[in-house]
């Protein structure tokens, strides 16, 4: 049981409205791997994660980071992720220097000890110029990298990350990739990362889960999915073939 | 197992974003503060130059208040009455407890106790008001203004966050008491229980019964202590130190409740988000962009079944309100200048006040529409003028309809006609500066306290220019209406013919500043 960073077992989420977003999902995540939650636009995705994350509490089923529920147990439970929101809000009236020390202090880190870090990050998402400016005046792009910025430097066991790169530039995105996958080899941090954009899964996961309509319905290595629609073909036509029925 | 420096860092960074850097770190903030302390300074020294030689405002209102039963005590008992009732509504409301969206989805999948934020938040409200300080300085000079006294004007400021203070912590305190506890309705029947006995009792007494100061006393006293010339300085500031006492005490009580939050008690709001066009029903038109634009912010907004009752049953209101007056205290002999020309105007300009916040929320949001499709800014703005102007009548007419029926003179329901083209210019004003700060500043989105701070700020310096709009005016019409009810007549027809062109004249210079400016979203 405690060689998964994440367990989810058999979640379930009706939304006051009635709407069944969540309908018996099971997922699985091992230490190392970037899991790629795809499906397409309401499948359930942004609800899995929010579950995850003790924004939402889910009508039935677990939930286990690292051993710990994140509805018994939030603040252990939490230590362990960090969060990308689908949507880049932020407190409006900090800088980004101000945001991420809230972030990090209150996870009861030092500055000190990961400011190289953030100096790092900002340089590579070209951030460097922005530090002291109020995130009013950013554009939803920087917003995004900020808050992918502030998720980085805490070095969690447990990166959760929902369509973080929406809104960012190819050269961002590049060095996202990039800056996650060294993470995940010389840190030990594992990643669950949600998309409704396939080609950009392909190089990055090592694991892909097609969620639809709130159930998972395909889950593997990407050679492993292909094989499974019998073809060598582009993940986007397995994709939509799986989806589709 | 809470941990303080979690909760100090939450606290400082909220108070940061609400309140410190908006006022810091953002030039309309930092002008705010310089102005309103220039203003302070000039009238303080003003005051110790001795220029105030006249009695002040409070001193020649008082005997119109005491005429109306009023003093400082039955005051403070209303405020504390007012106080009980928001608490029933809050109670009854049993809302979620509502959580900015940015701060939902950024702070609480950090590694947070939600009671931690809880305390952090209620720290953060009730002293949220105190780091704004200098911003209130206003509140101060309307102080100085009714005291002529810069000692008590400061009491006075500080009274008034008090009230804010107060507000917020019930809310949050009652929401908790109403989804948290076993007892909501052991609450409901107390606070319903008060309010009942004290207006029977006061019926009986034909006065205000002691029992509306039941448990907010102490708070309302605050507010008006230091505005009291009967009550010494020393002792306004002593209840001023009660009061805030017993903020404390709501907010221990508060955050001992806030031990049994769950993640489902917690709702973030968006305010943005959401239908573009909530509320109207889908209706096909033909007509010129225009017209269709016109109809969907004016005529078809302002003219429905829903409004119309509204109207009559609040100017019922009004009237029965006066005419009991009237029979409680009898008819005053004469019409008392001051209260004429600064209260009517302070209400309908409170009135504006209130509504503006609403026309930034649910007319400019889906501005880029307008932008998109209406290639000629005017119909918004004609619409939007028009609405605005609406409204001042209405609140005139309102107050009017109390008013006359208290003097018995239902003649004074001619002076509406003053405030046709008074809310015109009005609704003008306010929307030029409104589409100029939202060229400066991306959208407001609604904090628990309302709108955010320096927006807040702005919407009371509008209201002082909105106020003195309609002192004016009110003032204007009331010399008419003391010369004969002919002269009123006269003064209201042209007043009427006047408007139109003013509207015409003010749409072009409004629609060509919100063609001008871009909105930030
Ligand atoms: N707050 C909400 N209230 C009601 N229904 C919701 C809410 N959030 C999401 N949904 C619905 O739940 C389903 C799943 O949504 P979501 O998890 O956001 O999907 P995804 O992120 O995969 O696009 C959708 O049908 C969506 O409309
Ligand atoms: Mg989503």
């Amino acid at each position: 049981m405690e060689n998964y960073v994440l367990e989810l077992i058999d979640l379930r989420k009706t939304y006051p409205g009635g709407v069944k977003a969540l309908n018996g999902l099971t997922i699985r995540v091992k230490p190392g791997e970037i899991y790629g939650l795809i499906g397409p636009n309401g499948a359930g995705k942004t609800t899995t994660l929010k579950i995850i994350a003790g924004l939402l509490k889910p009508d039935h089923g677990v939930v286990r980071i690292c051993g710990k529920s994140p509805v018994k147990d939030r603040v252990e439970a939490l230590k362990n992720i960090s969060y990308v929101p689908e949507n880049p809000l932020v407190f409006k009236n900090l800088t980004v220097t101000e945001f991420l020390k809230f972030v990090v202090g209150l996870r009861s880190m030092k500055w000190e000890n990961v400011k190289d870090h953030v100096d790092y990050l900002l340089e590579g998402f070209n951030l460097t110029d922005k530090k002291n400016k109020l995130l009013i005046e950013l554009s939803r792009g920087m917003i995004q990298k900020v808050l992918v910025t502030a998720a980085l430097i805490v070095k969690p066991r447990l990166l959760v990350m929902d369509e973080p790169m929406a809104g960012m530039d190819p050269e961002a995105q590049y060095f996202f990739k990039q800056t996650v996958s060294d993470l995940v080899e010389k840190e030990g941090v594992t990643a669950l990362i949600s998309s409704h954009l396939l080609d950009m899964v392909e190089k990055f996961c090592t694991r892909v889960g097609i969620i639809s309509k709130g159930k998972l319905v395909a889950e593997g290595r990407i050679d492993e999915i292909k094989k499974m629609a019998g073809r060598e073909e582009s993940l986007e036509k397995v994709f939509l073939e799986i989806v589709r029925g | 197992m809470l941990r303080p420096r979690v909760i100090l860092t939450l606290f400082w960074y909220l108070a940061k974003n609400r309140t410190i850097n908006p006022l810091l770190k953002r030039r309309s903030g930092q002008a705010m503060i310089v102005l309103v302390t220039a203003i302070f300074i000039i009238n303080a020294v003003e005051y110790t130059q001795n220029l105030y030689s006249s009695p002040s405002l409070l001193v020649s209102m008082e005997p119109f208040l005491h005429s109306l039963g009023l003093n400082h005590v039955t005051i403070s008992l209303i405020i504390s009455a007012i106080l009980i009732a928001y608490t029933i509504y809050v109670l009854f409301r049993g809302k979620p407890i509502y959580i900015p969206e940015e701060i939902y989805e950024t702070v609480l999948s950090q590694p947070v106790d939600l009671e931690e934020y809880m305390l952090a938040n209620i720290l953060e409200t009730i002293s949220g008001p105190i780091l704004l300080l200098p911003a209130f300085l206003g509140l101060a000079l309307f102080g100085l203004f009714m005291t002529n006294d810069p000692l008590r004007a400061i009491l006075f400021m500080f009274g008034s966050l008090i009230i804010l203070s107060a507000v917020i912590i019930i809310d949050t305190l009652f929401t908790l008491v109403r989804r948290k506890t076993g007892r909501k309705r052991l609450f409901i029947v107390l606070f319903i229980g008060i309010l009942v006995a004290s207006v029977v009792h006061s019926l009986v007494i034909h006065g205000y019964s002691p029992i509306l100061a039941l448990p907010y006393m102490p708070i309302a006293y605050a507010l008006v202590a230091p505005l009291a010339t009967s009550i010494e300085v020393s002792q306004a500031t002593l209840s001023l130190i009660i009061g805030y006492s017993e903020i404390i005490g709501l907010a221990l009580i508060a955050s001992f409740l806030a031990r049994r939050i769950g993640i489902e008690d917690l709702s973030p709001k968006s305010f943005y988000r959401g239908k573009i066009f909530e509320g109207g029903k889908a209706k096909i038109k033909f007509g010129s962009p225009s017209e269709i634009l016109y109809s969907y912010l004016f005529t078809g907004r302002i003219f429905n079944p829903k409004h119309l009752g509204g109207l009559i049953i609040i100017m019922a209101v009004s009237i029965i309100a006066g005419l009991a007056a009237s029979a409680y205290f009898g008819v005053a002999s004469q019409i008392n200048a001051y209260f004429i020309e600064f209260f009517i105007p302070m209400m309908t300009g409170m009135a504006l006040y209130s509504l503006s916040a609403q026309v930034i929320a649910w007319d400019l949001r889906c501005y880029w529409l307008y932008r998109v499709y209406a290639i000629d800014m005017a119909p918004v703005a004609a619409a939007l003028i028009s609405r605005l102007a609406t409204y001042c009548v209405g609140a005139g007419l309102v107050m009017l309809a109390g008013l006359s029926a208290y003097f018995h003179d239902p003649s004074m329901i001619i002076i509406t006609a003053f405030y046709v083209p008074g809310g015109v210019i009005a609704g003008a004003i306010q929307l030029m500066i409104l589409s100029y700060m939202a060229s400066k500043k991306q959208v407001i989105r609604e904090t628990p306290a309302g709108i955010y701070t320096v927006e807040g700020f702005t919407a009371v310096m509008l209201e002082i220019v909105i106020i003195i709009i309609f002192m004016s005016i009110s003032g204007l019409a009331f010399y008419l209406h003391s010369i004969s009810v002919e002269a009123l007549a006269i003064g209201a027809v042209i007043s009427l013919f006047t408007a139109y062109p003013l509207h015409r004249f003010l749409r072009r210079i409004v629609g060509d500043m919100m063609t001008y400016y871009d909105i930030l979203f």
